[in-house]
């Protein structure tokens, strides 16, 4: 696996995950891609300046062809209006924590499988999905990304931002993945 | 009679989603939220067609699907799951399910693969 082969199955996997976030919130969506890494730490940065702090983190690792962990992020100041927009769509959503964040995983569950799948389709792979989980604590969700981010040989670091409803929520999504190969 | 639906998955967001596409039918809707409940329901109440989602905590659906076709050849089983992997949906297929559905769910798209199937 190539980067330039990558970017372009990256952007056709970010695309299909920008029209099932439309059909899953009823909302316009807009795709940006954003820089590759292909190291952990200048990834980490960008992170931090770009989209930190972060109200909740779907992680969802992945193995078989291909290792990694797809991540779907939320940034603090629009996780509100998510939970607003989820509301309007399903009332019992807000009933309590459970069911909103609930309806969290199910949404990072469709966009990270989509996603993943479409890289995982187009370099003619197959990988087994564990489940989606769901952090919310900001020490957690960092200490997630250095646990599952151990340094890799031939790794990639690729990420797309959804801004729905011209920004009212923003979304990002991140798929680290390496071959195993040295 | 009325032939009942049985949707499986352990997300109540996406089984809503699912109840909601298939609110015009004149049918008995059942729900289960595992692997394992799909296949105590299928037995105990013998839908006509299950919905049934892959990624699933405990047991799988692909798992649920081989217990279910064990004991019911007839029953009509929908994949309705975020896998899009070729692969997989060849292996879904070669399992006995019928129809594979991408999430998030087009309601008419569900409307209709469902409507095909109920006698």
């Amino acid at each position: 696996m190539d980067l330039p082969e990558l970017m372009t199955y990256m952007k056709e996997a970010s695309s299909q995950a920008g029209l099932a976030l439309a059909e899953l919130l009823e909302q316009p969506v807009s795709v940006e891609i954003e820089p590759v890494y292909t190291d952990i730490k200048p990834w980490q940065e960008w992170v931090n300046s770009t989209i930190a702090p972060l109200s909740a983190v779907v992680s969802m690792p992945f193995d078989g062809s291909f290792t990694g962990i797809s991540y779907l992020l939320f940034p603090q100041k629009t996780f509100h209006s998510l939970s607003v927009m989820l509301g309007e769509l399903d009332p019992t959503v807000l009933d309590h924590q459970e069911s909103f964040q609930g309806a969290v995983v199910e949404i990072g569950n469709v966009l990270l499988n989509i996603c993943v799948g479409t890289l995982v389709n187009g370099l003619a792979g197959k990988v087994i999905y564990q489940q989606p989980e769901i952090l919310t604590i900001q020490e957690h969700i960092l200490n997630s990304f250095k646990l599952s981010n151990a340094s890799e040989n031939n790794q990639f670091l690729l990420s797309s931002s959804f801004s729905i409803n011209t920004g009212v929520v923003t979304a990002y999504i991140m798929v680290n993945m390496h071959n195993g190969i040295e | 009679m009325i032939p009942k639906i049985l949707i499986v998955d352990d997300s109540s967001f996406a089984r809503s989603k699912i109840k909601k596409s298939l609110a015009s039918l004149d049918v008995e809707i059942l729900e289960a939220s595992s692997g394992e409940q799909a296949i105590q329901m299928a037995k105990e109440f013998e839908p006509e067609i299950i919905t049934l989602d892959l990624l699933m905590p405990e047991m799988t659906g692909q798992t649920a699907l081989a217990a279910i076709r064990a004991f019911n050849k007839d029953v009509k089983v929908i994949i309705v799951s975020a896998d899009i992997q070729v692969q997989t949906q060849a292996e879904l297929f070669n399992s006995g399910a019928v129809s594979f559905l991408n999430k998030p769910v087009i309601a008419e798209e569900l409307l209709n693969a469902v409507k095909a199937l109920l006698p």
